[in-house]
């Protein structure tokens, strides 16, 4: 996690690390696999769209 | 639900619509309050700290399914940091201050990742043995402390006072809020299921807009009212930091800063190794904390 934050840190973005609740979340909808990550880390700029629009 | 591609699809898409939320909500209590105009690059600083942690946890950790997301229990101590440098630039708005704000996140962020970086070199993942549980417990408390003041303030636009109780303005925003705090509360005590948390935030949505719309407000009067953000620069979300900031910055500024940069990096530590622990429990199985460092 330290690597990702100094990359984190070049583009901008806030301090983070791994989240518990939310990893809890997705392992009880059946997320089990990288694949979660890919997901919510994708879909984070498109849906963030309409706050762009706004 | 077994694990498959349609569940991991549902499961990355509802993380990420949640933690969007958070990400708006988490700007407008961090930033907007100080100066609206900050909201957008407030907002965008979260959304890349959502997306890039998001990658690097799914890339790096042992764990495949983890979750990594910006910690909002480092929202106080960023709050004093924005605010002070806010207020060493007059309080008054400026391209410098903004440039000014974002790069001290910047550095920050950087700062804490090489702090991680040299625990985890250091073999030092143990570490979160050493912290009291009060000194652990306080600590969630006041954050949570925070956050209802803060909630409260970003709902109704005013920080809340024993006066706020008898001014009708202040209730008449507030409650929602309260409401739907109440029903989060409700929602995960009588029926926790994981969809319960990202299903009320998407029918309070809903309900907002509807009631709206039933009720002829347009969007120009919802914002008028204090129940929309309003967003005075209307700016692309990214880059963040532009390189014509690079000229505006006051590091002297940001180097008053370091107390608070010190705080967040050993907090990110100690929640990255708490939560470690957690997703231990999760995953049913041992991580190495040294290589999630």
């Amino acid at each position: 996690m330290g690597f990702t934050n100094v990359v984190n840190s070049l583009v901008g973005g806030f301090p983070g690390v791994h989240d518990v609740s939310d990893t809890a979340l997705a392992d009880k909808i059946g997320g089990k696999d990288r694949l979660t990550g890919f997901i919510y880390a994708a879909l984070v700029p498109q849906l963030s769209l309409p706050v762009q629009i706004l | 639900m077994q694990s498959s591609f349609l569940a991991n699809i549902l499961s990355g898409s509802l993380i990420a619509l949640v933690n969007i939320s958070v990400a708006v909500s988490v700007a407008a209590l961090l930033f907007a309050q100080i100066d609206p105009r900050l909201l957008v690059p407030g907002i965008a600083i979260l959304l890349m700290g959502t997306l890039v942690t998001g990658l690097g946890g799914s890339l790096f950790s042992d764990y495949k399914a983890v979750i990594c997301s910006p910690r909002n229990g480092l929202v106080p101590v960023f709050a004093v940091m924005v605010g002070s440098i806010y207020t060493s630039f007059g309080s008054v708005y400026s391209i410098a201050a903004q440039a000014t704000i974002i790069a001290a996140i910047m550095v920050t962020t950087m700062v804490a990742g090489l702090f991680l970086l040299l625990l985890g070199r250091l073999k030092m993942g143990n570490l979160v043995r050493y912290i009291p549980y009060p000194v652990t417990g306080g600590f969630f408390a006041g954050i949570g402390y925070i956050f209802v003041q803060g909630g409260l303030t970003v709902a109704a636009g005013v920080q809340p006072t024993v006066g706020s109780l008898v001014d009708a303005q202040f209730i008449l925003l507030a409650i929602p809020a309260i409401v739907l705090a109440v029903c989060l509360i409700m929602g995960k005590m009588l029926k926790d299921n994981s969809l319960s948390v990202p299903g009320i935030l998407l029918l309070a949505i809903l309900v907002f807009y509807g009631v709206l719309f039933l009720a002829g407000i347009s969007q120009e009067q919802a914002i008028d009212n204090g129940l929309l953000p309003k967003i005075e620069e209307t700016g692309p979300l990214f880059p963040v930091f532009k390189w014509e900031y690079f000229s505006q910055i006051n590091w002297i500024v940001i180097a008053d800063q370091i107390g608070g940069i010190v705080v967040v990096s050993l907090l990110c530590s100690v929640m990255l190794l708490l939560d470690v622990s957690g997703i231990e429990l999760v995953a049913r199985k041992d991580l190495n904390s040294d290589h999630e460092l």
